[in-house]
């Protein structure tokens, strides 16, 4: 019975429905949040606080039509929102939640999380190609332009903590910031890498895949029901893994005064996916000429000049 | 382990005669994409992971990416299905099977390598050769790329009207 597949399943379980549990409650929770920042309550009808709230949504969205548009290409358009919540979901893998639960620990893990990160461009490029819809198209090609402008940026930000633990898997790079959290001696890189981040997840104020005042909803335009579900769950799993991945990266992860364990990993967490809520609902859009120049002509430049500082303390 | 072998060399053939026979220029990116993964998971199976996902995230990941929204862009439609098989096609066929067996040759001559180390390959080994042993070839291969990428650059840039 005590079988090492039956340890991996469980884990892996318990990830899964954890972070899909979480990613349905943050939706609450910015909604909650965007109530506040706006001097409103927010949904507050359903349950006592609306913590029913995802509940009646999930209803909602399962029983609505299913509408498969006759102009759009069947297959890549069902396929799209599936890539989207997979490729969101991947990283979870090889995330250390406390010191001695992780649901795998592999050598090249942030190649891996990179991997993950670059194939999930496909969803919605694929989703705003196949829809056969010109702003769908355009959201799509903005969001592929984006992410990979930003993932160079994000992967010389992350060179920097490579460095600095001397390992690929997280587990290694969380257990080496026990004294020091690399937020500290990584600080420009953070910065690089939270940026990044924003633009990763498709969030304001670098929404531009989805900007609705000029492109009606970006590459989902078209979907409907459950296919919408999965983008939009893809999106909030994808900001639940980003706050994860900063957290052992730059934060220190399970490390904590007093005791360490899974409660800073969440604390953490929380605080992250906070931040991420607080700057949507307070910045304004970019527009794409200005979010291209300062990924490229900002971004990269400083996740340049970390990478070199940090390789001259090191050698030194 | 081996039939995942054989599952992900089957998907690669599959992905590469699409890549080949496919006329829908959105249809042959997905191809050439399923050709670029399964090759990764070959690299990973074989016990190479770092190769194995820098080539998912290097070709699948980016260089597939930048073909769709080429070919998105320039709204490419269905490519007319005019290959050639007359004298050329032909000799095309020849080469391509005489290399087929001389290939078929040397593998079966070659010696066969061991089976990877157990402990699946780690970044450090491949960096001590990358950065120790092969430092020169490695060097030249890099500013190689970036003469080409200038040279791509010098060859697209508008120049100033006489």
């Amino acid at each position: 019975m005590n079988h090492p597949l039956l340890g991996f399943l469980t884990a892996a379980g318990i990830v899964f429905f954890g972070v899909l549990g979480a990613a349905a409650y943050l939706v609450l929770a910015e909604r909650k949040l965007a109530g506040y920042f706006q001097e409103r309550y927010g949904p507050n009808r359903v349950g006592p606080f609306g913590l029913l709230q995802p509940l009646a949504d999930l209803i909602k969205l399962v029983f609505k039509e299913e509408v498969v548009f006759p102009q759009s290409n069947r297959w890549l358009y069902l396929l799209a929102p599936g890539i989207i919540a997979v490729m969101a979901l991947l990283p979870l893998a090889v995330i250390p939640f406390a010191p001695h639960f992780a649901v795998t620990d592999i050598n090249v893990a942030l190649l891996y999380v990179l991997a993950a990160a670059s194939l999930g461009t496909y969803g919605v490029l694929l989703g705003g190609w196949a829809s056969n819809n010109k702003y769908s198209l355009i959201g799509g090609l903005r969001t592929a332009n984006q992410m990979i402008s930003y993932e160079i940026a994000m992967a010389l930000a992350l060179v920097g903590v490579v460095l600095m633990a001397g390992s690929l898997s997280l587990k290694d790079i969380v257990a080496a910031q026990q004294h020091l959290w690399y937020l500290i001696p990584q600080f420009l890189g953070f910065v690089v890498f939270l940026v990044s981040m924003f633009a990763e997840t498709n969030r304001a104020p670098f929404d531009l895949p989805e900007a609705e005042a000029e492109l009606v909803a970006g590459y989902h335009t078209e979907y409907s029901s459950m296919k919408f579900a999965m983008f939009f769950v893809g999106e909030y799993i994808h900001m639940v893994v980003a706050a994860a991945l900063m957290t052992a990266l730059y934060l220190g992860g399970w490390y904590g005064p007093w005791k360490p364990g899974f409660h800073w990993f969440a604390l953490k967490m929380a605080l992250v996916l906070y931040l991420m809520i607080w700057v949507r609902w307070t910045y304004p859009r970019f527009r794409f000429d200005q979010l291209m120049r300062f990924g490229w002509k900002v971004l990269i430049p400083l996740a340049l000049v970390n990478l070199g500082i940090t390789g001259l303390v090191l050698l030194r | 382990m081996i039939y995942f072998f054989w599952l992900f060399a089957l998907l690669a053939l599959i992905g590469a005669l699409g890549v080949l026979l496919e006329t829908h220029p959105v249809r042959g990116a997905l191809y050439l994409l399923l050709a670029f993964l399964s090759i990764g998971f070959l690299y990973i199976l074989a016990g190479a992971p770092f190769l194995g996902f820098v080539q998912i995230i290097v070709y699948a990941g980016a260089v597939v990416v930048l073909f769709l929204v080429a070919i998105a862009v320039m709204s490419l439609r269905r490519i007319p299905d005019d290959r050639d098989l007359g004298p050329r096609g032909f000799l095309a066929l020849v080469f391509a099977g005489a290399f087929f067996l001389v290939m078929l040759a040397l593998l079966r001559h070659a010696p066969v390598p061991a089976a990877p180390t157990p402990t699946p390959g780690a970044p450090q080994p491949l960096a001590e050769a990358l950065f120790r042993q092969y430092l020169i070839p490695f060097e030249i291969v890099s500013v190689l790329l970036l003469v080409a990428i200038v040279g791509a650059i010098v060859l697209v840039r508008r120049r100033p009207g006489p």
